[in-house]
């Protein structure tokens, strides 16, 4: 016989774990810290790519004074101009992506707790039918 | 009114239930047919991709598929266009997106769409509507994706002229010719100002939003409309760019209202999402279809009370006001006992009754984001307690949550 209860409980964390299910599960693997850590290391690898690729467009296009004073640039010089803007983007993208990756799992974090609040129901329902434990244990 | 906008609400709820898996599919396609159009008559270069079938064949895609799809189709659109001009060109040009991805556009994947939407509205002047639906729907990371919407309609928009113009050059006169364009994108003052003003609109909106006072949205509109129009006007008076000042306000305006609607629209339609799940036990399989309940709204009648004797301190006066003119009271009005009844509650001056709000049984799952929802909030107080109580009953998470 059908129980109506365990599969509107069923139909329930299908629906989540169809939608913000899937991405919260994957969270789920870690801890907060080390989710942050790594989600903000990506980002540093991404921003680091990323900056490479502006130096190289801004070459090209500067490259006509590039080649005019290739001997008298100060090349120490503006290589810290370099990795002094470098160092800041980044330091401001990683601790962006810090603040903003923990604020993501912290809110994953309280979805799951109402799955396994609503698993638990369910495993009662199983008791239940079982005959482990009484209805009115709950 | 309130009771009329209800009732076509339950309309548009009970309508979009049953046509709901076709709607979504044909908006996405004629969005997608909106930017392909759009990409082919700025920079159509090459004559292939400009074909009706070449545009509605990436348009089925792009409305089967994701959003991000989506994007990467018009990008890649963009860099063949521009390969057939000029192919050293389109390899920088590959370059400026990998920055924008890198940069901007990663963070916020679920809205990476207001990438390709601002260049196709801004064509109308709506792309005002962006910043003040992006604040309203979303927070602030919304603002990343939303500048490099805005960077690609500048550089497609300097781009353009420059790449119809010069066909196949030499390598010397290609640097020139990306030097001249490069020129060109680093004097652009209005893109750097129109990222400013979308990136303040967004966070004014989503700051705004945030107060749980009344009309908290409906100001937090309002105060998004009213900042883009001084931000531009400020823009015109000090950094000498020109702007259209009549056009700036109505389009902000409308832009406004669309944003209202939009919004509005997304709330209402999120929340009758039907979903279709399988799953199974020892038993069975089960093929669920979950419809979310609509909630009926009849017309109500609102009863007011008003007791000039709390006011003013006069004799008891009361007044029974209905929105129905043909309603007429079961009982006949019993001065007596109404003056007895306020006596007991002397302090209550005005009493309004509302018809409590109904919950539905999937409102948990399919819609979570409404800060206004008084329900809601009241989820949110429940959450924070079954956190714990789950951590301390989960092994795996009471063991997790020992180790933080």
């Amino acid at each position: 016989m059908l129980n109506e209860r365990k599969i509107r409980l069923m139909t329930q964390l299908a629906i989540y774990e169809k939608k913000d299910g899937r991405e919260d599960l994957k969270l789920a693997r870690y801890y907060k810290g080390d989710y942050a850590r790594f989600q903000a290391w990506k980002t540093a690898v991404a921003i680091t790519i990323g900056y490479i690729l502006l130096l190289a467009v801004a070459a090209i296009y500067k490259l006509e004074y590039l080649i005019d004073n290739a001997f008298v640039i100060d090349y120490p010089a503006l290589g810290r101009k370099i990795l002094g803007i470098y160092i800041v983007i980044l330091a401001v993208y990683f601790i962006s992506a810090l603040l903003c990756y923990s604020l993501k799992y912290a809110s994953s974090r309280k979805r799951l707790a109402r799955y396994f609040r609503m698993l638990r129901k369910l495993n009662h329902i199983y008791l239940v039918e079982d005959g482990v434990v009484k209805e009115e244990d709950e | 009114m309130i009771t009329i906008l209800l009732e076509i609400r339950e309309v548009i709820l009970k309508a979009y239930q049953k046509v709901r898996m076709i709607v979504n599919p044909v908006v996405k396609f004629l969005f997608s047919l909106l930017v392909f159009s759009y990409i082919n008559q700025e920079i159509g270069f090459d004559p292939r991709f400009t074909k009706l079938t070449v545009v509605l064949a990436l348009s089925v895609i792009s409305a089967i598929t994701p959003t991000a799809v989506l994007v990467l189709l018009a990008m890649v659109l963009i860099l063949l266009h521009i390969y057939a001009a000029c192919n050293f060109l389109a390899l920088l040009l590959l370059l400026v997106f990998i920055v924008l991805y890198v940069a901007l556009l990663r963070f916020d994947p679920k809205h990476i769409v207001v990438a390709v939407a601002i260049p196709v509205l801004a064509k109308y002047n709506l792309h005002y509507c962006i910043p003040i639906l992006m604040g309203s729907i979303s927070s602030p990371i919304s603002i990343l994706p939303t500048i490099g919407g805005v960077a690609i309609y500048h550089i497609l928009d300097i781009i353009k002229e420059p790449a119809a113009r010069e066909v196949q050059l030499q390598l010397d006169e290609v640097v020139e010719l990306y030097t001249e364009i490069c020129d060109k994108i680093m004097a652009d003052k209005q893109m750097l100002i129109t990222m400013v003003v979308f990136a303040i609109v967004i966070t004014v909106v989503w700051f705004i939003r945030k107060f749980s006072f009344d009309y908290a949205f409906e100001i937090s509109i309002g105060a998004g409309v009213m900042v883009n129009i001084l931000g531009f006007l400020i823009a015109d008076l000090k950094y000498d760019v020109t702007v259209a000042v009549g056009t700036l306000i109505i389009m902000s305006v409308i832009s406004g209202v669309i944003a209202m609607l939009c919004d509005y629209m997304k709330r209402v339609l999120d929340y009758t999402a039907v979903e279709r799940v399988q799953f199974e036990d020892d038993d069975y399989y089960y093929y669920v279809k979950a419809v979310p309940k609509v909630n009926i709204s009849l017309r109500e009648m609102d009863v007011k009370h008003f007791n000039r004797h709390s006011i003013d301190g006069e004799d008891y006066e009361y007044e029974e006001e209905t929105e129905d003119e043909d309603y007429e009271p079961e009982e006949p009005f019993d001065r007596r006992r109404m003056e007895e009844e306020d006596e007991a509650a002397p302090e209550e001056d005005v009493k309004e009754y509302k018809p409590a709000p109904k919950r539905s049984p999937f409102k948990l799952l399919v819609k979570r984001d409404d800060p206004k929802d008084e329900v809601k909030e009241e989820d949110k107080k429940e959450d924070s307690d079954e956190y714990e109580e789950e951590m301390i009953l989960d092994d795996d998470f009471e063991e997790d949550n020992d180790k933080k």
